[in-house]
């Protein structure tokens, strides 16, 4: 029974990578980022992200038509409803910015200001890190690689679940192919993100504590008693160590 | 009867480069240091030939002719066997592909297979040279050293520095001597600065 379940998930995990995969390859000229597959019981609702959805639509939606007869004869959904539509936030999408870029050095453009114009772009929307990898034979005869990064990127550990988005394309030309990696680090709050808190919040802090604690009806003494207090106990005491090691100085 | 050991680089890029002319004239400055001959083969095109020429690496249209011998050394990366000191030694000729390099190798050495048929073919490791690279192993292997215990570095990677944090990594191994990677300074120069000035000129139309 449990290997039938496992089975029928893989085979939708399997067929939705298949889906992706295939968009990818035809649609990268229209910015695909996604698809999300819902089975409703009409049929298969499919929502294609892409940066450019006329593209997929087509002209008088003959794309989309012939989409559909692909998705149910070949991937065999039944009765595909298919809505296209932009991504949130296409510049703090790792698949449209990597199909960009390909489609830049594609065109022409050296990659190196492709590259460059990208992670300006994509931390002028507010990520936190971007980092453009390009490899091949970048234009001299020589295979290398070039990493280009700015801010904070993580690799490693919870963070990259939530907050990373890592995408690979490639851009063909007539000396082979070039691949282009691109890893944003969306806005939010990672986990070793600190702020050092300003004086007036400080402030209002203690304040309300202090308020809770007289609220409750608990002695409290004024801050510059206390600090009296420490300073006293910090003059009395006596450090043994270091005691000794001033005598055996003087011993010797 | 050949007086000194000689190695000669084969050639097999069309294009010249500012990156083929550097790495060819290190390593004749590392072959001059290391008592070693240096020739280039192979198509030459005319530009490189009068740049090598300028700076006394010596030329020949078809050293197979001459240096297609039993005592020659063709190194490749796809050998079954590393080269060994006492080879090194006892060999003359030393045939090194001049190749820039693809990753992964395409393995383009066996190109000279036929030309180097009498040549013993052997390998400096698992790793992709440059080409001043291999020379530099090579002059350390006719030392005496084994190519187990010379210290390298793979992949190269040079850090730019700038408002945008930069690497150029170069997926080949360069030897490594007092913990420094042995790249000349005028290839470094050439990636930091040059190259992409190199690029734009060849996009233009």
């Amino acid at each position: 029974m449990s290997s039938k379940i496992k089975k029928y998930f893989l085979g939708q995990a399997l067929l939705r990578t298949k889906i992706d995969e295939y968009l990818a390859q035809n649609f990268y000229e229209a910015g695909y980022s996604g698809v999300s597959l819902i089975k409703t019981g009409l049929g298969t609702r499919i929502h294609i992200y892409a940066e450019r959805p006329a593209l997929i639509i087509g002209k008088r939606g003959i794309t989309v038509r012939e989409l559909q007869k692909t998705f149910s004869l070949i991937f065999g959904l039944e009765n595909p409803q298919i809505t296209v539509s932009p991504p949130e936030n296409p510049e703090l999408n790792a698949r449209i910015q990597a199909f960009r870029v390909a489609r830049l050095i594609e065109r022409g453009f050296h990659f190196r200001r492709v590259a460059f114009a990208t992670l300006r772009r994509i931390m002028a929307n507010g990520a936190l890190g971007v980092e453009i990898t390009i490899s091949g034979k970048l234009v001299a005869e020589r295979a290398r690689f070039e990493k280009y990064r700015e801010g904070k990127v993580y690799k490693a550990g919870h963070v990259v679940e939530e907050l990373v988005d890592k995408a690979i394309a490639y851009a063909r030309l007539p000396k082979g192919i070039i691949g282009i990696e691109v890893i944003i680090a969306k806005p939010g709050t990672p986990p070793d993100y600190i702020r050092v808190k300003e004086t007036k919040e400080v402030e209002a802090i203690v304040s309300k504590i202090r308020e809770e604690i007289k609220a409750k009806g608990i002695p409290i003494a004024e801050i510059g008693e206390i600090e009296e207090t420490l300073e006293s106990e910090e003059e009395g005491l006596e450090i043994e160590g270091f005691e000794e090691e001033e005598e055996g100085g003087s011993q010797a | 009867m050949i007086s000194r050991k000689v190695i000669v680089i084969e050639n097999l890029e069309d294009k010249i480069s500012r990156w083929v002319i550097e790495e060819y004239i290190e390593s004749y400055r590392v072959a001059l240091a290391n008592g070693l001959d240096l020739v280039v083969s192979g198509i030459i095109p005319g530009e490189l030939e009068s740049i090598l020429g300028r700076s006394g690496v010596r030329i020949e249209r078809e050293a197979s002719r001459l240096y297609n011998r039993v005592d020659a050394i063709l190194l490749d990366l796809w050998a079954d066997k590393i080269l060994e000191p006492d080879e090194a030694q006892a060999a003359n000729i030393f045939i090194v592909g001049g190749i820039m390099g693809d990753y992964p190798p395409r393995g383009r050495t066996r190109l000279l297979y036929d030309k180097y048929s009498y040549a013993t073919r052997r390998s400096l490791g698992s790793y992709q040279f440059s080409v001043d690279g291999a020379i530099k192993v090579l002059a350390k292997v006719i030392r005496g050293y084994r190519v187990e215990d010379i210290e390298i570095v793979y992949p190269l990677v040079v850090k730019i520095r700038g408002l945008t944090e930069t690497e150029i990594i170069l997926p080949y191994a360069y030897p490594v001597e007092d913990g420094k990677p042995q790249v000349s300074e005028s290839i470094v120069r050439l990636l930091e600065k040059g190259l992409a000035w190199d690029e734009l000129i060849s996009l233009a139309p």
